[in-house]
């Protein structure tokens, strides 16, 4: 399954339109769900996990994007709120541009726009089948649907390499079902050698 | 409208008409055109294992369908189904393809369009894992009250058939019935002569 990491839009063409580069914290809150998009972030170092929790509290980590990637992007376009978190999960640098500025560098960058609406076909690509396995029954399904989606974001391609970086817990939240649950159909699935656990890291 | 029904036209679309229920394109098809509608509704939708209906989005006047697929190399992973009498304009994909590489406002145009449609497949993902009905109807209520001018309680009427409401949001028909007559009851929405009024 061959993806492509995206958005990566070159530094210097990001700086020529007035970019910075901004640091954060592990830990660090970058956008709140409910902020309006104001710049456009795209990865240089580091790990950003997107995130929301419902009325219990409860976690949902919906991805987790790095090096030369970027996010949040969507919003930028729709005149509306963020629906996620943005969290820092390591130090982490990002180059940061004002939407205003991003739009006029699309403007003048028609191949920047082009490739912009190949990314987020993509992304529209793998959502739709997410939601299509995730209304289905059948656990190892759902499981499939997610982690194809994670692994959608993740540049390369290769059998069983993709390190999920979300635990049984996290899983178990975003797919609706008990952490039990996953645990046991994640080893059914290791049985059926659709993917690895090392040291109970699962590589897909 | 996403591209001007007079562009589509002189690059050589053609128009199409297709009845209610009718197949614009099927799951596992090659995607070799790019449709958008003149006149009608239609739905993107897929099943699940178990043979329940996925509404994955619906579609207007001026809206462009499976747009995305003509950006990727990948078989169309929904349907396309016309939900009233449709007319649609169909391009073939490599002429659209030209037509965005010439014309970038398209191509900006484009941007927004996709961008719209993962912000509400974002929505419909983070309510999948919802356990709670009226939680699941009250975000797709919300979302398609998001778009109006007027935000003041029950000046929205819900654009939807309770079966589609239920396909979008992963719930059965009667657990939708049930749900929007618990919400009434709260409140939540007000019901006359049949009509969700959020």
């Amino acid at each position: 399954m061959k993806t492509v990491s995206c958005m990566n839009i070159e530094p210097e063409l990001l700086y020529s339109y007035g970019a910075e580069n901004k640091l954060y914290r592990h830990n660090e809150m970058i956008y709140r769900e409910g902020d309006h998009a104001a710049y456009y972030y795209q990865v240089v170092k580091g790990k950003v996990k997107l995130n929301s929790y419902n009325e219990e509290g409860k976690e949902f980590i919906h991805n987790i994007v790095g090096e030369k990637q970027s996010f949040g992007d969507a919003m930028i376009f729709v005149e509306n709120f963020y629906v996620m978190n943005a969290v820092c999960i390591a130090d982490a640098e990002l180059i940061r541009l004002s939407k205003s500025n991003f739009l006029n560098l699309l403007k003048n960058n028609p191949d920047v726009s082009l490739e912009m609406n190949a990314c987020l076909s993509q992304r529209l690509y793998f959502k739709a089948i997410m939601l299509q396995n995730m209304s289905s029954q059948n656990p190892v399904i759902r499981l499939e649907g997610l982690l194809n989606y994670l692994k959608s974001y993740h540049d390369g391609d290769c059998g069983q390499c993709f390190p999920v970086e979300l635990t049984r817990q996290q899983i178990a939240n975003l797919t609706g079902l008990r952490v039990e649950t996953v645990i046991r159909t994640l080893k059914k699935m290791e049985k059926q050698g659709k993917l690895t656990i090392k040291d109970r890291k699962i590589l897909y | 409208m996403v591209i001007k029904e007079e562009v589509l036209h002189s690059v050589g679309a053609i128009i199409r008409h297709y009845q209610p229920g009718e197949i614009i394109f099927n799951e596992g098809d090659v995607p070799k055109y790019y449709y958008q509608i003149i006149t009608g509704q239609a739905k993107l939708n897929n099943y699940s294992d178990d043979g329940k209906e996925i509404i994955q989005t619906l579609l207007e006047e001026g809206q462009s369908i499976g747009e995305s697929l003509l950006f990727i190399d990948k078989v169309y992973p929904v349907n396309a189904v016309a939900i009233t009498k449709c007319s649609v304009q169909r391009l073939p994909k490599t002429v659209f393809l030209d037509l965005i590489k010439l014309y970038p406002q398209i191509s900006l145009d484009m941007n927004k369009t996709l961008s719209q449609k993962l912000y509400f497949k974002l929505i419909m993902a983070q309510n999948l894992s919802s356990q709670n009905p009226t939680a699941k109807l009250k975000v797709l209520m919300d979302y398609l009250k998001s778009f109006q001018e007027n935000q003041s309680p029950y000046s929205f009427m819900i654009p939807l058939t309770r079966q589609q409401m239920a396909s979008l949001t992963g719930l059965c028909a009667e657990t939708a019935i049930r749900t929007i007559k618990i919400m009434e009851r709260e409140k939540i929405v007000k019901i006359i002569d049949r009509k969700i009024l959020y």
